[in-house]
């Protein structure tokens, strides 16, 4: 029980991958390119676009070299000069915004799918699979890691795609100048590989603490609020923001060091940008002094040549430094990814069969045969060779202490998790063979911490059935005897309920909860009755809504009041994963055993159960 | 408009305490920029050294310098001499900036910080802490990103358009006139933008919140959703709800690209107009055409264009971060503190007697949840509250630890009205269990100790061992330094009951409240923790509020509060007796068990 619970060793693991980053994969990116489905040409469009763009781009730095060797500068008309300029930047303009429009369109659109796949397939998974993963942990993947991958498709392609084009572009010009004069291009890029390669190397370092720090920083702040009025009792505020503040200025040193990096890498560029400048004119010129006229050093550089080429040089540096940026965001990207599609890519435990074998009129008899159960392949057996008949419309109580497998019982029962040996059977159909939201519409499940979603209580009530008039709720919450308890809140039925249900208290979340069971109207009933201590008001009128519940309905409870147990028609006392004793409250209570002890033992208070573990 | 009042406030807020940095780093900035031009300059100069035209550097007459060969030889280092200089002076820079924009997020994350821990209960009722926690998230996001990638951009792109533009009108005032009438046109854009574009981001930002509370929703209750068949409406629901998110980021982007358009239009248009109006100049006698001086106009026009694009994005921060800003503004000037002005101590063997006259209190402006309460507690005594949900009990306790002061009448410490006495002796000498027990993702160890980080580990095993946490916390992996809360092992409800009282008797304080912090706890631990209790002796006064009798058995007396006023006193024994609202109250619950 006190093991740290395999999920618990799993998220930590996976959290502190958090701030880690895997090698650029290339299924990854396709993957990722994937999730586009068919926007996936509509970025390659932009893409078209993109590079009409950026090749207008290079014929404006071409224009300008013509207009620089004209001899009739002076005397032209000024249009024939700009015109063919202004035309090139109306094509830049245009081709540069459409491509950026599609991108955002094609990208949202991409990420929407990828958001509502990834909750789907939440969703579909298997109790096992969230019994794992905390909820926390999901909602992270879902804000932080498809918001990277946002980011990535909107901007890492392009700034790749730029890169590509501009280079590529950039080179080709400077060739049609003269091939010679990428010679000392050659040389700097070496030195560019080097300096790059050894600045991405610390920046990522740098950068990951930064992130690891920054979560840390999140996750303290985030204790403070929540654990506040424990925060105001002990008086602690000096000592949280003291040690708040060495994690804050922990985190400022590293930025600060993230910083110096950047600040030492990317005016390098800028500076073997010129470098390489300078290399060239003072070639340029010795070429020009030469006047060779034969031979690969022929070459005749005018002044137009010589500016186009410091201009195309331009355009080759500068996307160099954005190339750092994409690959730090790339990095990032990829990881992200790899968590979202592993979540993906799992396949839910319990299945669903592709018909269902079960006849509309369901009477509601559930039988469990030789049901062996254990959670994971090595974990030890909770149940094994375990039998249990529910006839239809009758009360059975499953008794018995922390960890005995009740709770095991009814989540096999509502088929959260599939049998591994023996099966389970209603009306004498196998639940395998049944899809779970036709099982889940003839059962109502009460789980023992009835979760409430944001709305009023009323939406809470109709959750099954949204559209159902508000009288016959009313009408409902009336004969089950919550009607009181309901209107006693704050706004009765429109009372507003905040995130998880914080809003009211546990016992009138309890009273919701029941009620909305009996709205659905189940056939059978699973029901996990609260164990905690509630004021005798709220405790009265839950205790009748249970004996009401129950009635005429096939239910299995897991029970925890004496009088729920008195109520049922039989009662079995499970231990370590068996049936020990099987009867009515009062043969079992002549057999002074188990369940003898059990109820001795609650008199005062009036519930079965030592403690809550599960 | 208010945002930039709240936003000035922020900024200055921000850089008050680094006023001479804030300086340095603009200097740095200003002479980067004069720096930058300075390289296209000395171009200029190369080029036209090779088409030939007479040109000076420094005074050296480069021409007399006989022959190209020569004047190759001076240039170069000068060039590479600016080029080294400008790297110092962007690293120098890029340095400085750092440390301002850092410098501002430490002081605006611990502000941050320290405003929500020191916030009363009364602010921290009326807002949710979810939401609080993921705004508070956001904010110090937004103001990472403004301080980090914003505001220097910002600044340094529009002193560099500043510079740029200074030198072109000093060069060729007419090519100056035609950039700048390009670029008053995006500057009305954008003013445009910041009038009607905010309701955008706000938009996207509560949809994208909406999104995720629905997300966490049907994660957490993702049994519910199952349990009831209900995956394809909230399928249908999630889906929409996206679809809607994701519309309103293309509609947020998209309109956020026209400002950013709007200048690298006006910029990349620019490029012609400016060389169309040099060019006629020059035919007009107004200016001298070079071959370099054109390529100056145009490597100036055209290094516009990629500012524009860093300005626009420094925009876009900005906006994010007004957004924010207005929040931070409500956060920082909320008002609810509790007055912290009293100076009075306890005598060092506690105070005697603690009297409640006649105290009422309201939450907000709901209706009185306490009404003309009045008793007297003696030193060492122990007390029960017993009552409903909703009758007050957990109030009057809040009250007495004076987590809210109350709405009228007072409560005396030793004939002293209890604001008299300094806020922090209160809490110390005070501990409070909490209905609904929170611990932090610490040690068990680290958990106990939190009001008294310093105890030995003696005093600690000795506070779980009268809460009756020892025992299990042996049988843990790492017995006290096992790890608890979200990333460690799962306690149950009884257990952390137990852990947060050891926490609560570690500090050994003068009053001791527990509210209901035994409900999960079963009969026969609930007695041995009592026996703990009343080990701790008479310097501790109890006070305990319960559902059950068994926890009050042992009250020397017991107030039976019913819709926030007390209806009953007396010992348990007395209040047993039959006919009492007492014995009513406890006989529901065993005629529950009985009558049926």
């Amino acid at each position: 029980m006190y093991r740290p619970v395999s999920k618990n060793t799993t998220s930590e693991t996976e959290e502190m991958k958090e701030g880690a980053s895997r090698p650029l994969s290339l299924k990854l990116v396709l993957r990722i390119l994937g999730t586009l489905g068919r926007y996936i040409w509509l970025v390659f469009l932009a893409n078209v676009f993109l590079f009409i763009c950026i090749r207008a781009d290079m014929l404006i730095i071409r224009e300008i070299r013509k207009l620089l060797d004209r001899d009739d500068l002076m005397t032209a008309g000024i249009f024939t000069l700009i015109g063919p300029i202004v035309l090139l930047a109306a094509v830049n303009r245009l081709f540069g915004w459409s491509q950026w429009m599609i991108t955002i369109f094609a990208s949202n659109r991409a990420i929407a799918r990828l958001r509502v796949r990834f909750f789907e397939r939440l969703q579909d998974l298997s109790k096992s699979f969230h019994d794992r993963h905390k909820a926390g942990w999901l909602v992270a993947r879902n804000t932080g890691d498809i918001r990277i991958i946002e980011d990535f498709m909107t901007f890492a392609l392009m700034i790749f795609m730029v890169f590509l084009a501009a280079v590529g572009c950039a080179t080709v010009e400077i060739a049609r100048i003269s091939g010679v004069l990428l010679l000392p291009c050659i040389l700097i890029v070496p030195i560019v590989l080097a300096i790059t390669i050894t600045y991405k190397h610390h920046i990522s370092i740098a950068q990951r603490a930064a992130r690891e720090q920054h979560s840390r920083l999140v996750a303290n702040m985030t204790e403070a609020v929540r654990g506040v009025r424990v925060v105001h009792a002990f008086s602690r505020q000096e000592h949280n923001l003291e040690e708040f503040n060495t994690l804050n200025l922990m985190h400022h040193d590293t930025e600060i060091r993230v910083a110096r990096l950047n600040s030492l890498f990317i005016p390098s560029m800028d500076f073997l940008g010129i470098l390489n400048t300078t290399i060239v004119i003072v070639f340029g010129s010795w070429l020009v002094s030469r006047n060779a006229t034969e031979g690969m050093f022929a070459v005749k550089l005018s002044t137009g040549d010589l500016v186009a080429y410091m201009l195309y040089m331009n355009v080759i540096i500068f996307p160099v430094r954005l190339m750092v940026e994409l690959y730090s965001m790339a990095m990032r990207a990829m990881a992200a990814a790899e968590r979202v599609f592993e979540v993906i890519d799992m396949e839910p435990e319990v299945q669903d069969p592709p018909s269902s074998d079960l006849p509309d009129t369901v009477h509601g008899r559930m039988v469990m045969e030789n049901v062996g159960f254990r959670y994971a392949e090595d974990k030890a057996w909770i149940l094994r060779n375990f039998s249990l008949e529910v006839p239809a419309g009758r009360t059975i109580a499953l008794v018995g202490e922390t960890g005995a497998g009740k709770t095991t019982v009814s989540s096999l029962l509502a088929r959260f998790y599939d049998v591994q040996e023996g099966r389970i059977l209603l009306d004498g159909v196998e639940l395998k063979s049944i899809p779970q939201d036709l099982l889940h519409h003839q059962m109502g499940i009460v789980l023992q911490e009835g979760f409430l979603f944001s709305g009023t209580v009323l939406d809470n009530l109709r959750f099954r059935s949204p559209d159902m008039a508000r009288e016959e709720v009313v009408r409902v919450a009336k004969d089950l005897g919550t009607h009181d308890a309901i209107m006693s809140l704050s706004d009765g039925y429109e009372t507003l309920i905040l995130e998880g249900g914080s809003s009211i208290s546990e016992g009138q979340r309890q009273i919701v909860s029941i009620t909305r069971a009996l709205i659905a109207n189940p056939k059978i009933l699973v029901l996990d009755e609260p164990t905690s201590s509630l004021d005798v008001h709220t405790e009265h009128t839950i205790q009748n809504a249970i004996e009401k519940l129950i009635a005429n309905r096939t239910t299995i409870v897991i029970a925890h009041r004496l009088s729920t147990v008195r109520h049922a028609d039989r009662i079995v006392v499970i231990d370590d994963g068996a049936i020990i004793e099987d009867g009515d409250h009062d043969s079992l209570m002549k057999q002074n055993g188990r369940y003898y002890d059990l109820v001795v033992r609650s008199e005062e208070s009036g519930i079965l159960q030592e403690e809550s573990g599960e | 408009m208010a945002s930039f009042r709240t936003f000035k406030q922020l900024l200055r807020l921000c850089l008050e305490p680094r006023k001479r940095l804030f300086l340095v780093t603009l200097v740095a900035v200003l002479g980067f920029n004069f720096l930058e031009l300075a390289i296209p300059k000395l171009l200029q100069l190369f080029v036209d050294s090779i088409a030939g035209n007479h040109l000076a550097v420094f005074g050296i007459d480069i021409d007399s310098l006989n022959t190209a060969t020569g004047r190759m030889l001076v240039l170069p280092f000068v060039l590479l001499g600016f080029a080294a200089l400008r790297w110092t002076f962007t690293y120098i820079r890029s340095v400085l900036q750092t440390r301002l924009g850092q410098g501002a997020l430490f002081d605006l994350r611990g502000r941050i910080f320290n405003t929500m821990q020191n916030l009363s209960f009364a602010y921290h009722d009326s807002s949710h802490s979810g939401t609080l926690i993921s705004n508070v998230v956001e904010d110090v996001n937004y103001a990472s990103m403004f301080f980090q990638f914003g505001i220097f951009p910002l600044l340094e792109s529009a002193a560099y358009a500043a510079v740029v533009y200074g030198a072109m009108i000093w060069i060729c005032p007419s090519a100056a006139i035609a950039s700048l009438a390009l670029l008053s046109l995006s500057l009305v854009v954008m003013v445009l933008f910041f009038r009607y574009g905010q309701g955008f981001f706000s938009r996207t930002k509560e949809l994208f919140a909406e999104a995720v509370q629905l997300f966490t929703e049907n994660i957490e209750g993702h049994l519910v959703v199952r349990a009831f068949g209900c995956r394809i409406p909230q399928r249908q629901q999630y889906r929409r709800q996206v679809w809607a998110l994701q519309s309103s980021t293309i509609k947020e982007r998209a309109l956020s690209s026209v400002v950013s358009q709007a200048f690298v239009c006006s910029m990349t248009f620019g490029i012609p107009a400016v060389l169309g109006a040099a060019l006629m100049a020059a035919r007009q006698g107004r200016w001298t055409y070079t071959p370099g001086s054109l390529f100056f106009l145009f490597y100036l026009q055209s290094s516009l264009v990629f500012r524009s694009r860093m300005f626009t994005r420094g925009l876009e921060l900005l906006m994010r971060f007004l957004i924010t800003g207005e929040r931070l503004d409500k956060l920082f000037s909320a008002r609810d503190y509790l007055d912290d002005s009293g100076t009075l101590s306890f005598p060092d063997k506690g105070p005697e007697k603690v009297k409640v006259e006649d105290v009422s209190f309201a939450y907000g402006n709901r209706i009185s949840s306490l009404k003309n309460v009045s008793l007297e507690l003696n030193a060492g005594e122990t007390i029960g509250f017993v009552g409903s949900t909703g009758s007050g009990k957990t109030t009057l306790a809040l009250l007495l630890c004076r987590f809210y002061d109350p709405t009228s009448g007072r409560i005396l410490i030793d004939g002293r009205d209890m604001r008299e006495y300094s806020l922090n002796e209160i809490r110390d000498q005070s501990s409070l269990v909490f209905q609904q027990t929170f611990l932090f993702s610490a040690s068990v160890r680290d958990n106990i100790a939190y009001g008294k980080p310093d105890a030995a580990f003696e005093e600690i095993v000795n506070a779980a061992t009268l809460a009756q946490a020892h025992e299990f916390t042996m049988e843990m992996p790492d017995g006290y330094d096992t790890m608890i809360g979200e990333k460690g092992v799962n306690l149950s409800g009884g257990q952390r009951q137990r852990i947060s009282i050891a926490r609560a008797i570690l500090r050994r304080p003068r009053f001791l409240i527990l509210d209901a912090s035994t409900s999960a706890v079963d009969p026969l631990t609930e007695k041995a923790i009592q026996s703990g209790l009343r080990a701790l002796g008479r310097s501790t006064t109890k006070i305990i509020i319960a559902h059950r009798f068994s926890s009050i058995a042992d009250a020397d007396k017991a107030y039976v509060l019913h819709e926030g006023r007390i209806v009953e006193a007396g010992s348990p024994e007395e209040l047993e007796t039959p006919g009492t609202m007492f014995s009513k109250i406890l006989r529901t619950q065993e005629d529950g068990c009985t009558d049926q």
